[in-house]
């Protein structure tokens, strides 16, 4: 592997982070507000 | 007496509890419900919270909550029943009785404009002759009376007449503060009939405060006589206020609104529900930042009105609500805040806070009566008036909306086509640079084949999304697409949706991102929930390429008629989809809102610049970062494993043996049914980030390594378009196209359609379009198969 395989797969690793760290707070987020304004997460604000 | 007149070791039963809809559920939640008994703990004199013992639990109120607290002790108890019914039961029953008692008692703040009848309703409901006079001002200070009806006991309070309730006049102050001191129960609003629209302002100022309210709507016989038509019913649901019809000096129409006063009461009142007035898009942002904080805060907030009143009146400079929340905490930051916002707005909307805040309101009043009231003799006064008459005219509404939208457009696409042209070539320029300065390798082909390419196919879109945004900003500011929303509003119910869903959706045309957000708007939410499952099939300016390609290559000769087939067709599975949501899940009546029709102003460059780029900004932070992530995926998914890694063909073509076309080969056999191959079957799933990128999968899929390049990530090279021509018929082509448009619009949609309802309907959404997408492509498939 050449340093530009290093680095592909660094960045492949931060994206994989990313990706399941967004997948987790999308899935368990249960912080709602109320029905009559658009639900919001503090996660997401 | 008040909870927060007890001392410390006393005890008193809770009657009930005053204020506005979310401190008072919060307060109930707590166990201040009636008949509870609660015992202070410790009160000591001008400290904060006064601690209480209730259902087993010691709890901390503030002394301004426990103002809001209603009780009664036992010693209060026995003088009431002893003076009012001379009965003294047992003493366990005493409370009981008197808490009964003092629930049959109702205080009402009568509210009105002056000479609007008030002092002759207030006689009339309690036997007195109050001085009456046909001039303003005859009312000069608060006259109290009480009436006994039907096992209840109501206490009138005659109030000064007023316009407004705001801080500028001694009469106005004084309403204000014996609402906030004496928390009536019940607001009755007198509204002269004759002149609804002036009357009707004071409303929207008691509406902002949210109590419980009802309108007597004086001197009907007056409107009657002059032949005027109006459905006070549809008024009253609409905001969310009863109207009851009365002639206050003849006595007509009392029974009825003593009965409705009961009623909203005792909570029985359908029509009863709380509304916001919107006051557009420039005051809403800047309101917004001020309320958010409040309500972050709302414990350090008086509980008589609701932190949205208190964020208005201090953006507005309202001194007397200044002088209240000036003890707050956060008084400093909040006033900050709020002169921040009044600068914001004042400078934006070119005139003062004042004006802006009233021309609102008078926007929401003429809504509301253009879709009630009928004039006998329609008197066109103003400039606005003139236009309304044309704009939202029976025949002319709609052939003037429709060229509107049809310019907007074709600005979108031919205007756009210019500075699309200089991104790509700038795009172009930065891909060759890097691919020349770099050396061979991955991170050289990741940053040029995923990065460069993906997000600039993306990137190329943002001149006709401007453009767009830039037509929609400017007739929303001018107050034009409120007009819009309004003549289409006959249509939008037949539906099942509201007027108000038809400016997202057009916004949809655009991109869906901002339209999910844009849905905001709605205030029923059925309609708002519908309407964003709508959008996701308004076809997308990303689907366009994708239609010019296919399109160009099956249909040349009829390009335009088949471009227009395909965004009609989405259209109506967005209708059907309404009509079948409202028909099976949601079948409950919505109730009706007021389209404000805001008085019309030419939108100065700033506003509408700044507005198209908030949008813009919008568009670009949601996609961005999603679009750099699923680029670099869908580019690792098509570059790996690499040939010199594979043992079996080294030499076979890269992309097919990749990750991606091991997917595309497993999704074969689910678009084999509409006679697609795995190439297309890739292209579609490439689009699953942003659609724009079917079309680039597309070239690199059929491309050969001899042909000539594609002029851009968007066209196709000659070579590759004479191959798809050859591996594609008429009729999967179609079912192409068809399931292009209908299947799920990108995940920067789905994941707005989460974070606007939640993750279980945006993945419903994302499996409905995906189903009704395949089932439709497949029908498509096979008719044209037999029509061909």
């Amino acid at each position: 592997m050449d340093w530009q395989d290093w680095i592909v797969a660094l960045v492949a690793v931060v994206v994989g982070v990313v990706l399941v760290r967004k997948a987790w707070r999308l899935f368990t987020c249960r912080d709602t507000q109320c029905s009559s304004c658009s639900k919001e997460c503090k996660h997401r604000r | 007496m008040r909870l927060s007149e007890l001392k410390t070791g006393e005890t008193a039963t809770v009657v009930r509890v005053l204020g506005y809809g979310g401190f008072r559920r919060r307060i109930m939640e707590m166990g201040f419900v009636r008949g509870q008994d609660v015992t202070v703990i410790l009160d000591a004199p001008l400290k904060d919270p006064i601690e209480y013992h209730i259902m087993g639990y010691d709890i901390s109120l503030r002394r301004k909550e426990a103002e809001m607290i209603e009780v009664i002790t036992r010693e209060e108890a026995k003088r009431i029943m002893e003076l009012d019914t001379g009965i003294i039961s047992g003493d366990e029953e005493i409370i009981t009785s008197a808490i009964d008692h003092t629930r049959r008692h109702i205080t009402i703040g009568l509210v009105g404009n002056p000479n609007s009848g008030k002092t002759s309703l207030f006689n009339t409901l309690c036997g007195r002759s109050e001085h009456v006079g046909n001039y303003s001002g005859v009312t000069v200070d608060a006259k109290r009376g009480t009436l006994h009806y039907k096992d209840y006991t109501i206490e009138v309070t005659d109030l000064p007449g007023t316009y407004a309730i705001s801080a500028y006049s001694p009469e106005e102050q004084f309403v204000r503060r014996h609402l906030i001191e004496h928390t009536p129960d019940i607001i009755l609003n007198t509204v002269v009939a004759s002149n609804l629209e002036r009357n009707l302002y004071l409303t929207t100022e008691l509406i902002d405060i949210s109590p419980k309210m009802v309108i007597a709507l004086n001197m009907y016989d007056e409107l009657e006589r002059s032949g005027a038509q109006f459905d006070h019913d549809a008024l009253g649901k609409m905001i969310g206020v009863p109207i009851v019809p009365i002639v206050a000096n003849a006595g007509r129409g009392i029974d009825t609104l003593l009965d409705t006063l009961i009623a909203v009461y005792e909570e029985r009142d359908s029509r009863v529900r709380h509304i916001h007035i919107s006051y557009g898009s420039v005051i809403e942002e800047n309101l917004d930042k001020l309320h958010n904080d409040m309500r972050q805060h709302r414990y350090e907030l008086p509980a008589h009105f609701p932190p949205r009143y208190y964020a208005l009146k201090l953006i507005e400079g309202d001194a007397d609500i200044e002088k209240i929340l000036h003890t707050t905490p956060r008084y400093d930051k909040w006033h900050a805040m709020a002169l921040d916002a009044r600068n914001e707005i004042e400078q934006a909307l070119g005139e003062d806070i004042e004006t802006a805040l009233a021309n609102h309101k008078y926007g929401f009043i003429s809504g509301a009566l253009k879709e009630t009231y009928t004039s006998a003799e329609r008197k066109r006064d103003t400039i606005g008036d003139k236009i309304d008459a044309v704009v939202t005219h029976r025949f002319w509404g709609f052939p003037i909306f429709f060229a509107l939208m049809w310019f907007m457009f074709y600005c979108t696409f031919s205007l756009g086509a210019y500075p699309q042209e200089w991104i790509e070539m700038g795009v172009d320029w930065l891909y060759n640079t890097v691919q020349g300065a770099m050396s061979e390798g991955a991170l050289r082909d990741m940053l040029t084949d995923g990065v460069i390419s993906g997000v600039g196919s993306v990137l190329v879109f943002l001149p006709n999304i401007m453009i767009l945004y830039l037509f929609i900003s400017f007739l929303e500011d001018s107050g034009y697409l409120a007009r819009a929303a309004f003549i289409m509003d006959k249509v939008m119910h037949r539906m099942g949706v509201h007027g108000k869903s038809f400016i997202p959706m057009v916004m949809g045309f655009g991109c869906n991102v901002p339209a999910v957000m844009a849905c905001r708007t709605i205030e029923c939410h059925t309609s708002r929930l519908i309407t964003i499952l709508m959008i996701p099939f308004m076809s997308c300016s990303a689907r366009l390429p994708i239609y010019m390609m296919i399109v160009g290559i099956f249909f040349p000769d009829n390009a335009g008629t088949v471009l227009f087939a395909l965004y009609m067709f989405g259209m109506l599975m967005a209708v059907i989809t309404a009509r079948l949501m409202r028909r099976f899940m949601f079948r409950e009546q919505e109730a009706p809102f007021v389209m404000e029709l805001s008085p019309y102003r030419v939108p100065t460059m700033r506003t509408t610049v700044k507005h198209m780029w908030s949008k813009c900004a919008q568009y670009i932070k949601k996609m961005g970062g999603l679009i750099l992530i699923a680029s670099i995926v869908v580019w690792m998914l098509s570059y790996y494993p690499r040939p010199e890694h594979r043992n079996d063909e080294p030499d076979a073509p890269t992309y097919e043996l990749s990750y991606m076309g091991y997917i595309g080969k497993f999704c074969e056999p689910v678009f084999a049914p509409m006679g697609l191959g795995w190439e297309p079957s890739v292209a579609i799933l490439s689009g699953l980030p942003a659609k724009e990128i079917v079309v680039s999968t597309m070239n690199v899929l059929y491309a050969q390594p001899d042909d000539i390049p594609a002029e851009s990530d968007d066209e196709l090279s000659p070579g590759a378009s004479e191959r798809i021509a050859n591996s594609m018929t008429t009729a999967s082509a179609v079912a192409f196209l068809i399931f292009s448009l209908l299947y799920l619009p990108c995940i920067a949609t789905i994941i707005a359609i989460g974070s606007e309802l939640n993750w279980r309907w945006a993945l419903g959404s994302a499996l409905y379009n995906t189903a009704v997408a395949w089932l439709l492509a497949w029908i498509a498939y096979h008719v044209t198969n037999l029509i061909i």
